[in-house]
């Protein structure tokens, strides 16, 4: 198996617990969504800024490609404000079970992104394979939510 | 559902941008610098939602429970993007690494039956079980 594969489920594992938590928490009679959003940014401090710090090894210098801080900032943005829908999402009473498939035809938005802006396909064959995979977990997804 | 396509529209545009960041063949930043970017971008949207929604009131009257879980949520969650950083520097594709997050669609559903005894019902256990088999079938494909 492939690391990066290993990655992916392990970042899988994490993001089902922490979906299955805000749920919880944004729930109907849950916190605010304005709250949970605060709550889960200082959540997220807590571990990326730790892992930060002892990656960056006490050299804090930034780096010096600003395009690449730009676009992880861009995805800083995206997440923010989509996560920010969600949480009003829940908050207005929409059930996991109906708001996780819409939310999930990400993922297609994702393979068609990738494959039109960042090219990433090196043939036609590997193309086939890949949507039809990507669409197989999206409407899984949809199936067992 | 208009919330869930939105949602969607930036989520995807939100791992789109993390690969642009981290993968090496695009602008090859560091999965420990990514992490710290991205932690900008989303406070400079969730801290001001947070103080416009709470009239520039700092205090949050819930119990600590509910806010123990919200925050436990934000911690799992930087620590899957650490794990989706890391993925993109490695090489991975976002239309490879990206599709196989639907897999934590599996692990909310075991949580739920584990921990919370939400047994599905008759007509709902075919559904599962077939989306399960779908979601394995997908991620072989992928990997």
């Amino acid at each position: 198996m492939e690391t990066w594969l290993i990655y992916g489920l392990a970042a899988a594992l994490f993001l089902g617990i922490s979906g299955f938590l805000i749920k919880l928490a944004a729930g109907k009679d849950g916190l605010e969504p304005h709250v949970v959003g605060m709550l889960v940014a200082l959540g997220a401090l807590a571990v990326l800024g730790s892992y930060y710090l002892i990656e960056s090894k006490g050299n804090f210098s930034m780096p010096t490609n600003s395009m690449a801080a730009l676009a992880a900032i861009g995805s800083g943005l995206s997440f923010g404000i989509g996560a920010a829908i969600v949480y009003n999402g829940f908050k207005l009473g929409a059930n996991a079970s109906q708001m996780i498939p819409i939310y999930n035809m990400n993922t297609l938005l994702v393979v068609i992104l990738a494959i039109f802006l960042l090219r990433e396909l090196p043939n036609p064959e590997q193309a086939v394979k890949i949507v039809v995979g990507a669409v197989l977990m999206m409407v899984g997804a949809i199936l067992v939510s | 559902m208009i919330y869930g396509l939105l949602t969607a529209l930036f989520l995807g545009i939100s791992s789109v941008f993390l690969k642009l960041a981290g993968g090496p063949d695009n602008y090859n930043m560091g999965p420990h610098a990514v992490a710290i970017f991205v932690l900008i971008g989303a406070a400079v949207v969730l801290v001001p939602y947070f103080l416009f929604e709470n009239k520039f009131v700092l205090s949050v009257p819930y119990g600590q429970a509910a806010i123990g879980i919200a925050i436990l949520s934000g911690i799992l969650w930087a620590v899957a993007s650490i794990f989706l950083y890391k993925g993109f520097s490695l090489g991975a594709d976002a239309s490879k690494l990206v599709p196989m997050m639907n897999v934590s669609a599996l692990v909310a559903v075991a949580i739920g039956i584990l921990l919370l005894h939400e047994m599905p019902s008759h007509g709902e256990t075919w559904r599962t079980a077939v989306g399960a088999c779908m979601v394995v079938l997908g991620a072989s494909m992928l990997g």
